[in-house]
């Protein structure tokens, strides 16, 4: 009775302040817009914009950097469907299929997909947050040192195996060269320079945002403005939203997506790069022999795993940062960075101290979730005639933005000559036929998966192969999906 | 013509491998060079090797897999002259001029400010080189009248500035 007068408080107080609907759609627009920028992350946004929450009541707050976390998990599906280039991280499987769709007139289409499964995954992540917080924080607690190692050496194995065109290998060579980039810098351990050359710029090693950006950004600038007949999306957008019937038909893989995104969001430290890729990978076994032969060429099956995962990992990630107060996700770390500007201390006694307030948060994650599609719809067809602009003029004003973006993330220059070498590199992989998302995934997870290696090694250097098996059974599981992973990479690029 | 497509895939993939191998090579002896201050568990160099070992065991299969494809390297000066085409050409040249704008933005560093009635115009060297050099990368590939150009970048920088400065909070290079 007491929560059910709770909620009804919260409702009252929410419905009878205007401004916290307007500051919430702001949020949502604002978000939308900064993560259909190139490169510009989720994270970046939520850490830049708590700056704009100092003026604002606590309640006007936190609507409006919820608004923020959803508009930009969303806004990084634009740019990856219509221009080939990811928003944000967690948009790379999205982009693989969006913008093959957006070359056959099906932009539209694509994107309107992207935000039934965006708005659907929200309410996934959120019913999920509501009905099973006990259920799953005790699952996402299972996971110790070597079982987060495990889960990030999966992600990098999962993207190697799943963007590349002609076989694994090359994915998990590429993998492999972003784990070493990742290493750059002073260990999390003991504080060792590691490949710095005696650079200060080195020694705070390499972030993941310049390297995204010249990936993907200055990449595809350079493969596709020097050529002389540039390839035009058509820009025509006839459908919009799919039908009710289509969305019926994926509401399998949603539900299953959408799990998976919650899933991944709890568990602290994986993040909704993880969850799209581990959706996108799981889609693709799922799926049927006729819906497995569109996968990379554009399939909306696929769209709808990833943008569900990445988006029901908003919800998911609230739960530890609300019921322990350890941050999901690093985006999820700057909400909590703006709840404690604002006095409210989040961890088990949050239902003590602040009563309320959780749900008063569920229900902002709601209205954020219904401006977010609102938003996204009104926004598509400008967008999509935005971005069919003549590539002549749009891919040289996308090299600001890519400057911008990538001097944003510390305010130190250095960051804008990482993009520049990221993207030469990235270019001559591209050219030599290397996948590129699994570098930045790999960078993103390499020091989650260096610091726990080391860290379960310590734990185990008494114990015998055989009893760690025994004892951590969640990670045997997870050794042998790793090693299975492994295994049909090899065998299944044979067979095709 | 598919037979030169493999070839040329095959060439790269080798070329690849054997880079690849000795980037790996090099980093596994900076790993091992790596200072060990605890347990040999949390050697800071432990992973690095471990990968770059991976790494080197990749690319050889790799080197494998591209001999495997029992094509004969027939170099030639066709070979090479696919390297040298015109597109290869233009992307050298838009990477030069993408290299100088980057650099020049790194080296040139100043803020004008500029009062008009009640308000303060900014205008970074960020701004000006900006404008200049994507005006100069838009006339190459977009092929349009100069002032056309340099209208409708001037008009983008502006914008982009003003949404990152005031929108975003976010300083421009240069700025202070």
């Amino acid at each position: 009775m007491e929560v059910l007068s709770q909620i009804q408080d919260q409702l009252f107080y929410i419905i009878n302040n205007p401004i916290l609907w307007f500051a919430c759609l702001s949020g949502v627009t604002l978000g939308i817009l900064w993560g259909a920028m190139p490169g510009l992350s989720t994270t970046m946004a939520m850490t830049l914009l708590i700056g704009l929450t100092i003026g604002m009541s606590q309640s006007v707050a936190i609507f409006f950097m919820l608004g923020v976390y959803t508009g930009c998990v969303f806004g990084g599906a634009i740019s990856a469907v219509l221009l080939n280039i990811p928003g944000t991280p967690d948009a790379v499987p999205t982009m693989i299929e969006g913008n093959a769709l957006a070359q056959k007139g099906e932009g539209g289409l694509a994107l309107g997909t992207a935000i039934s499964a965006s708005f659907l995954g929200n309410w996934i992540g959120i019913i999920f947050l509501i009905a099973l917080i006990p259920a799953i924080l005790f699952f996402a607690l299972q996971f110790r040192s070597w079982e987060m190692f495990l889960l990030s050496i999966w992600g990098i194995a999962i993207c190697g195996s799943m963007s590349s065109r002609e076989s694994p290998l090359k994915g998990w060579i590429a993998g492999c060269i972003g784990l070493i980039v990742s290493f750059i810098g002073l260990d999390s351990i003991h504080g060792v320079a590691r490949f710095s050359f005696s650079s200060y710029n080195l020694e705070d090693g390499i972030s993941f945002i310049p390297v995204l950006i010249g990936l993907f950004g200055l990449t595809e600038i350079l493969r596709v403005l020097p050529q002389k007949n540039h390839p035009e999306n058509p820009s025509t957008v006839n459908h919009i939203l799919p039908s009710f019937k289509t969305l019926i038909r994926y509401a399998k893989p949603s539900i299953r997506s959408g799990l998976i995104g919650t899933l991944v969001g709890a568990i602290p430290g994986a993040g909704a790069n993880i969850a799209s890729f581990f959706s996108y990978d799981i889609g693709r076994r799922r799926a049927n022999k006729e819906e497995k032969k569109k996968w990379g060429k554009g399939s909306y099956e696929a769209i709808v795993c990833s943008e569900v995962a990445n988006n029901a990992n908003v919800g998911g990630s609230m739960l530890p940062t609300l019921a322990l107060g350890i941050p999901g996700n690093a985006a999820a770390a700057a909400i909590l960075a703006a709840l404690e500007l604002k006095n409210v201390v989040v961890g088990p006694l949050i239902q003590t101290e602040n009563p309320g307030l959780i749900f008063y948060i569920y229900i902002g994650l709601i209205i954020a979730n219904f401006f977010m599609y609102g938003m996204a719809i009104l926004l598509i067809k400008p967008c999509v005639k935005l971005f069919n602009l003549p590539k002549g003029i749009l891919m040289p004003l996308i090299i600001p933005i890519c400057i911008l973006g990538s001097f944003a993330v510390n305010f130190n220059y250095f960051d804008v000559y990482v993009m520049l070498v990221s993207g030469i590199i990235g270019y001559i992989l591209f050219r030599l036929n290397f996948p590129l998302a699994p570098i930045v995934l790999a960078i993103i997870l390499g020091p989650l998966a260096d610091e726990n290696l080391r860290r379960s090694l310590l734990v185990f250097q008494d114990q015998g192969f055989l009893s760690v098996l025994w004892d951590r059974k969640l990670g045997t599981v997870l050794l042998f999906v790793v090693l299975y992973t492994f295994y049909d990479g090899i065998f299944n690029s044979r067979k095709g | 013509m598919n037979n030169d497509k493999n070839n040329s895939s095959s060439f790269n993939d080798l070329l690849s491998s054997g880079l690849l191998a000795i980037f790996a090579i090099v980093v596994m002896l900076f790993s091992l060079d790596l200072e060990v201050p605890g347990s040999i568990y949390t050697a800071p160099g432990l992973l690095p090797f471990v990968i770059s070992l991976i790494l080197f065991v990749l690319s050889f299969i790799l080197a494998i897999n591209s001999f495997k494809k029992k094509i004969i390297f027939n170099f030639n000066r066709d070979t090479f002259s696919v390297f040298l085409n015109d597109q290869n050409r233009r992307t050298l040249f838009l990477l030069l001029l993408i290299s100088i704008y980057i650099f020049l933005v790194g080296l040139v560093n100043f803020e004008l400010v500029i009062p008009i009635f009640t308000f303060e115009y900014r205008l970074s060297s960020f701004q000006i080189i900006s404008t200049v050099m994507t005006t100069i990368i838009v006339k190459n590939f977009w092929q349009k009248k100069t002032l056309t150009c340099l209208v409708v970048v001037f008009l983008f920088i502006e914008i982009l500035s003003a949404i990152f400065r005031y929108g975003f909070g976010i300083l421009m290079p240069g700025s202070f």
